[in-house]
């Protein structure tokens, strides 16, 4: 399905789990080159173009994580790399949640191949699609908008009185897209495409559920300010005024 | 109890007890003596009365054979060391008599049945002011004194003063008017003041006791409950600090105990991702599909079980949330994934503080289950249970079998499942319920099954608002 092979880094102190992805990823069509720690790793990003880099979360040394904030940190020249996090599915749910800063997806170990191999394609995908002023960002921690704050960290949103709202991972996510781009207008498929990294077919209407979800959620005061504002024939704005620490 | 006392009071329990029970006794053993004290008291006054009335009785028939002139020169002569006679009345004899104490009450009964033909007077007066003899006065009783008068055979009166030390008075109100001796009284004063006494030792005794019980049935509920106090005598503070330590050491197993679980649950992770990926070379479709459902079956297995230990320590993070919201979001997750549910009663905000991350894994555990036994769940949010004051409560129902009454314990218990089959296709690791129970537990909150009428199982949960 691709017509130039991507290139694919994966980066796992696990010598076997490296040759059999790799063995795995070259079966379906992908170039796959391994390195087993952060600095095998650079030596890798400076010889070579990469697609996609594949982090371990758990290595011994410089783990998944500070490797991930190292190369997300603003001026970087691999800040728009896109990333997909290994993590250890027995964590917290609270700090696999955590992980997914910064990284464009995250994945449990023990993981299932396929999946693997899809999640990896629908990030090519996107920020092959995606105009670069849309590609990965650097994510801020925390997010206050309108009396509202996001804490990325802890991946929760509270409402302006301090009350915890829950929302699914998708509505999350929307919000995140609507946050980073926020006062512009994105389309719908630009809006699947950050959240689902997939395209939009014609009839498609899981975005305007999911916004109508995620405006439900916010309550008030986001619904009488109209914070998340549609825009006739085009798509979705949050316009508020957004501060990131 | 005041500083001072405190100082006084022993350390020890057995110092206490021992203080408790030496003070009573004496106590007790003073009241008994006393109660003895007081019925001598009561026989010696019978005794004196009687020697006094003979000495009267005896007197008066001696007078009643002298003339006028005979008894005048009697008086004047006869011995008055116990008794002084006068023909004539005393002064204050006409005027108003102070009121009689009791003793003397008792002696005028007395003399009146004893010589009632003699009619007999007694007065308690204040003395004459022309008397100036040098009686010894005893005490208050002093003041006033004691006087008789008799009516001899010839119709004349004659007075007597009694000059006697009379018998200490007791503050026994029966003194004197009954001479039954009161033993039963004291028996009773012994058995009551001994019942109070161990009464009060008892609970000295108990007290810690049952602190103790409820601050291990606390730790049975609730392992990371804080520690007893320091506090009450030296064996009660030994037995705490005992108590804190076993509790430290408990705590201590356990967390090793997770430790020892999780360390195999991640040290599984790398050989199970290998097996994963070592599938795909697999060329019989057929086989790697059940290898790989065995490899997800482990993973579960191990994630559960993890789950589970740290359910038993869990430490509550509670933030402000709206129940009604969470609900709301969680029905759309199970939506998504398909799922008959329904939920009901969250229309209203209903603001409470939890472990939203506990609460959300406890509803999606008990769901799963009502959908995998009973095909679809029915949620229904009561902000206020009007069972429990201060609690929300959330009732789930299905629509499956329900259990028998004898299981319904029984599944709360860890890997044990409703299904006698064990099929782990549709049972699950079993651990379910034990954790959604765990963490209700750790909320302060409960996990109650009941079964529906006519059928269906019902999962009640509630925790403080």
């Amino acid at each position: 399905m691709t017509t130039t092979t991507d290139h694919v880094l994966l980066v796992d102190d696990d010598p076997e789990i490296r040759q059999l992805t790799a063995q795995y990823l070259a079966q379906n069509g992908l170039q796959c080159s391994t390195a087993a720690s952060g600095r095998e790793m650079r030596q890798v990003l400076q010889s070579q173009r990469v697609d996609l880099l594949i982090l371990d979360v758990m290595m011994p040394g410089e783990d998944g994580l500070t490797i991930c904030r190292d190369l997300r940190a603003q001026g970087g020249v691999h800040r728009a790399l896109p990333i997909l996090m290994l993590t250890a599915r027995t964590e917290d749910a609270d700090r696999i949640l955590g992980l997914e800063m910064g990284a464009d997806d995250y994945l449990g170990k023990p993981f299932v191949p396929r999946e693997l191999l899809a999640r990896i394609r629908a990030i090519l995908r996107r920020s092959r699609a995606l105009p670069s002023n849309l590609q990965a960002v650097y994510s801020p921690n925390r997010w206050r908008f309108s009396g509202y704050v996001l804490d990325a960290v802890v991946r929760q949103v509270r409402n302006p009185e301090g009350v915890l709202l829950v929302l699914t991972s998708g509505e999350y996510r929307l919000l995140q897209v609507l946050l980073q781009h926020a006062n512009k207008v994105l389309t719908r498929d630009q809006l699947l495409e950050l959240t689902q990294g997939r395209a939009a077919d014609a009839f498609d209407r899981s975005i305007d559920l999911l916004i109508s979800r995620l405006r439900l959620r916010l309550g008030e005061p986001a619904r009488s300010l109209g914070l998340i504002k549609t825009v006739r024939s085009e798509g979705y704005v949050l316009a508020t005024e957004v501060l990131t620490e | 109890m005041s500083d001072t006392l405190t100082k006084f009071w022993p350390q020890s329990l057995f110092a206490r007890l021992l203080w408790v029970w030496l003070m009573g006794l004496a106590l007790v053993l003073a009241a008994a003596a006393w109660l003895a004290l007081d019925e001598r008291m009561v026989r010696g006054q019978a005794v004196f009365h009687a020697k006094v009335t003979q000495d009267l009785a005896a007197s008066a028939d001696w007078l009643d054979t002298l003339t006028p002139e005979q008894r005048e020169r009697w008086v004047d002569e006869a011995p008055q060391r116990r008794v002084r006679w006068r023909l004539d009345p005393p002064e204050a004899w006409l005027a108003s008599a102070t009121p009689m104490p009791p003793y003397l009450r008792t002696f005028a009964i007395y003399l009146k049945e004893e010589l009632s033909q003699r009619q007999p007077q007694v007065r308690h007066l204040l003395p004459d002011h022309d008397q100036e003899d040098d009686e010894v006065h005893h005490g208050p009783r002093s003041r006033a004194q004691t006087w008789v008068s008799l009516r001899l055979i010839d119709g004349t009166t004659v007075y007597a003063r009694l000059n006697a030390r009379w018998p200490a008075p007791t503050a026994m109100g029966l003194s004197g008017s009954s001479s039954n001796t009161p033993w039963g009284l004291v028996a009773l004063t012994v058995l009551v003041g001994l019942a109070l006494l161990s009464w009060l030792a008892v609970i000295y005794a108990t007290r810690p006791l049952k602190r103790m019980t409820q601050a291990a049935l606390d730790l049975a509920a609730h392992p990371n409950r804080a520690p007893l106090t320091d506090s009450g005598p030296t064996e009660v503070r030994q037995a705490a600090q005992a108590f804190n330590h076993m509790q430290a050491q408990l705590q201590r197993h356990m967390a090793q105990q997770t430790q020892v679980l999780a360390a195999i649950a991640h040290d599984l992770q790398t050989p199970l991702t290998r097996l994963r990926l070592k599938t795909e070379w697999v060329n019989d479709e057929a086989l790697r599909q059940r290898m790989q459902a065995d490899l997800s079956e482990m993973q579960d297995l191990v994630q559960d079980g993890l789950a589970l230990a740290r359910s038993w320590h869990a430490q509550p993070q509670r933030q402000a949330v709206y129940l009604n919201q969470l609900l709301q979001t969680q029905l759309t997750e199970w939506e998504d994934l398909g799922w008959a549910v329904q939920v009901l009663g969250a229309d209203c905000d209903c603001l409470v503080n939890t472990d939203v991350a506990a609460l959300r894994r406890v509803l999606s555990n008990v769901v799963h289950n009502a959908i995998t036994y009973g095909y679809s769940a029915t949620l229904t949010l009561v902000c206020q249970d009007p069972d429990r004051p201060g609690n929300w409560c959330i009732v789930v129902e299905d629509e499956g079998p329900g259990l028998p009454e004898s299981d319904l314990q029984a599944v709360l218990q860890p890997f044990v499942r409703q299904e006698i089959s064990r099929n782990r296709q549709t049972g699950g690791t079993g651990l379910g319920l034990s954790i959604a129970l765990n963490l209700m537990t750790a909320m302060d909150g409960s996990l109650v099954l009941t079964n529906r009428v006519p059928s269906g199982l019902r999962v009640t949960l509630s925790a403080p608002r």
